[in-house]
């Protein structure tokens, strides 16, 4: 009995270390956003304060882009998540009911390709990105956000759709349905746990991605995080408030869809868990 | 006859050369000039207090100005990146003599002969300190633009309080002064004497130059084991050693020596003069109004070499508008244009700017900056490695103040490393 006391006090403790280690810069950053800016970096630290909104008034006024910035983040953000899931989808489909030494050796050729450094990725992408008139467009950043994320879903997918019997895609198909019919009205609906947990990986690197949006955009298709590193690297110093006000709002869409599917991120990680 | 047929083969060959001379012009006219740089260029050029030093040029031309702006370090990157590529689309690229050097110069074209060709009004009065800081291979490939020049700023209530009358003379009296000023006030709050930020060598190189030490010269010899620069280690690990300066000092970057200063945690400081307006900041600062800044003092009196950062504006050889660039360089570097963008709170690198009234009014310390000016020196030349010999320098300086070395073995250490560095 007082074992079992034991062992749930430390495994209660554990988590709240692992929270408080995980949430708690996160909720300095939000707390931060609401101080006054002089009482930002006040030592010792006041967790008790009159809240203002100062921080994101200035924000408006000062970084005028970065409203229309998060609007190109959404933008590329939804794309790129489209784009994974449609491919991921069907190459998950793919892998999971045929089988072939061609079919396993580019498996396994994505899980090396997304070994690569992105950054060595960029240099011989830029010019020719530039040459096909690719840069600064939506377009390029949700391709590049895809094709890193297609291995991943893709294997995935692969181990949802094992999971369904083929029993009813064969019942499907005695039924007078095609593959597109099957897979659309059969298959995916089943495996929907995995297209959300894999739209949820491809979703926070795009929302977060800096290399490749720092490279490839300059005006157009600037992402939200461009703007916010230019907070951090001002020649007068940095304005916390403002930042933190940036960081804060730029949390929140991807916060609240996460927090919103988080049961299918575990249903995700623990697909094909089980599984030889 | 044969009048008439001259008659329509000049009216035709005119014709022709008037389409021919208007297609070239129209390809000559862009309807932009595209600007890589920094957000604080941008903010300079087209302030609202002084106006914006480019309107004239884009009315008298036709041509917009399309500013494209990044971080300090991601404008280089990208500056770069552009600059490499078969044809640019950058006509106008911000750069800043630190993330410059001769590997670099190949991507720029030679300014100085446009200089010659098409002169800036008294180019000579631009420092020429500034001028080598962007010449590399005997290129000039960026007319400098804007700069950021050391000084020592202090916190006047905390001198009041421990009943210091004036800023220190000598660098021995500064030193001296920064251990005075190590206390704790009446509310709790630790006071540091003094503090300097350590992401780079400037800080440090600032303090070395007093003694007329240095780290590596203008002409890539490195220096930072003379009797002078090695004081400074001695210096440091001492001030460490006796917490003047804090614990966790080798983390402070630019922005925690501002936030340091701003909440009243230390009493000096060695930073721009620029920041005199960060630290006064009503909005930002706890001791507003109440900071001031001098210039830094050298040992046995005087000035002290302190380090200057420069800005330059270059074109890259692959812009197709370089001429036209060219022009638009030249009107942001005029006398008007550099007052102008020093009420719109730009560092001016011409001194004849610091004497103008608009700029006096706004700039309370304008007399010391510009005095800096004639003796302030990049912190190291450009060259290949320049990062590298950096971040080495910092390594080893944290060494010796740390204790796991002496101050002479890291020197010695240190001249080991960057020696083969440096350019032949």
């Amino acid at each position: 009995m007082s074992d079992t006391w034991r062992t749930r006090a430390i495994r209660l403790l554990l988590i709240l270390i692992a929270v408080v280690w995980s949430g708690f810069p996160i909720f300095l950053v939000v707390m931060s956003s609401f101080k006054d800016v002089r009482e930002i970096f006040a030592v010792p630290p006041s967790f008790v304060f009159t809240p203002t909104l100062d921080s994101y008034r200035r924000l408006g006024q000062l970084w005028p882009a970065f409203y229309p910035n998060m609007l190109n983040s959404l933008i590329i953000t939804t794309g790129a998540t489209v784009l994974t899931v449609v491919v991921t989808s069907m190459a998950g489909y793919v892998y999971a009911r045929y089988s072939s030494r061609l079919l396993t050796g580019s498996a396994f050729f994505m899980i090396f390709v997304r070994m690569f450094p992105p950054i060595i990725i960029t240099l011989p992408l830029f010019p020719a990105v530039n040459l096909l008139g690719l840069s600064d467009t939506h377009v390029l950043l949700i391709v590049l956000y895809a094709t890193f994320f297609v291995s991943l879903g893709t294997w995935i997918m692969r181990a949802f759709i094992e999971q369904i019997p083929r029993e009813l895609e064969e019942a499907a198909f005695v039924d007078g349905a095609d593959l597109f019919k099957t897979l659309t009205r059969v298959i995916l609906p089943l495996a929907a746990q995995g297209i959300v947990a894999s739209s949820i990986f491809v979703l926070v690197f795009s929302w977060n991605e800096f290399i490749f949006a720092l490279i490839f955009t300059t005006r157009v298709a600037k992402t939200a995080p461009l703007i916010i590193s230019e907070m951090l690297s001002t020649a007068d110093g940095v304005e916390w408030g403002i930042l933190f006000a940036a960081a804060t709002i730029q949390l929140l869409p991807v916060l609240v869809f996460v927090i919103a599917v988080q049961r299918y991120v575990v249903a995700g990680l623990q697909a094909g868990a089980v599984k030889g | 006859m044969r009048g008439w047929k001259h008659t329509i083969l000049g009216t035709v060959a005119a014709a022709a050369l008037a389409v021919t001379s208007s297609a070239a012009f129209s390809q000559a006219k862009p309807e932009k000039l595209v600007i890589m740089s920094h957000a604080v260029h941008k903010s300079a050029v087209t302030g609202e207090k002084g106006g914006d030093s480019s309107a004239d040029w884009q009315k008298r031309n036709g041509v917009a100005v399309e500013w494209l702006t990044f971080g300090v370090e991601a404008v280089h990157e990208r500056v770069y990146r552009e600059a490499s590529l078969a044809s640019g689309t950058v006509d106008i690229a911000f750069i800043l003599e630190r993330y410059s050097g001769p590997q670099v110069a190949r991507l720029f074209e030679d300014l100085g002969e446009y200089q010659k060709r098409d002169g800036i009004e008294d180019f000579e009065e631009i420092s020429a300190g500034m001028r080598t800081a962007h010449t590399h291979k005997g290129k000039l490939i960026a007319i400098p633009f804007r700069h950021a020049t050391h000084g020592l700023l202090y916190n006047q209530v905390y001198f009041t309080e421990r009943g210091v009358a004036a800023p220190p003379k000598t660098m021995e009296a500064l030193l001296e002064l920064a251990e005075k000023m190590q206390y704790t006030r009446s509310d709790g709050t630790l006071v540091h004497g003094f503090i300097t930020s350590f992401d780079d060598p400037s800080g440090v190189v600032d303090l070395m130059r007093a003694f007329g030490g240095d780290f590596i010269t203008s002409d890539y010899r490195f220096v930072a084991d003379s009797p002078g620069s090695l004081k400074v280690v001695h210096l440091l690990r001492n001030f460490f050693q006796k917490g003047i300066l804090p614990k966790n000092v080798f983390t402070f970057k630019t922005e925690e020596v501002i936030t340091m200063m701003q909440q009243g945690r230390a009493a000096m400081t060695n930073q721009p003069f620029g920041r005199y307006f960060n630290y006064n900041d009503a909005k930002q600062s706890k001791f507003p109004g109440e900071f001031k800044v001098t210039t830094i003092p050298a040992s046995g009196g005087g000035i002290a070499p302190a380090k200057t950062s420069v800005w330059g504006m270059a074109i890259p050889a692959n812009s197709k508008n370089k001429q036209l660039a060219w022009t638009l360089i030249k009107e942001l570097s005029s006398k008007k244009a550099t007052i102008a963008q020093a009420i719109n709170g730009n560092g001016p690198v011409r001194i004849s700017a610091y004497k103008d009234e608009g700029v006096r009014k706004l700039v309370p310390y304008a007399d010391d900056e510009a005095a800096v000016l004639q003796g302030a020196r990049s912190t190291v030349p450009g060259f290949e490695n320049t990062q590298k010999a950096m971040d080495f320098f910092m390594e080893e300086i944290q060494q010796a103040m740390l204790g796991t070395k002496t101050p002479e073995q890291a020197m010695a250490d240190l001249k080991k490393r960057v020696e083969p560095l440096l350019p032949k």
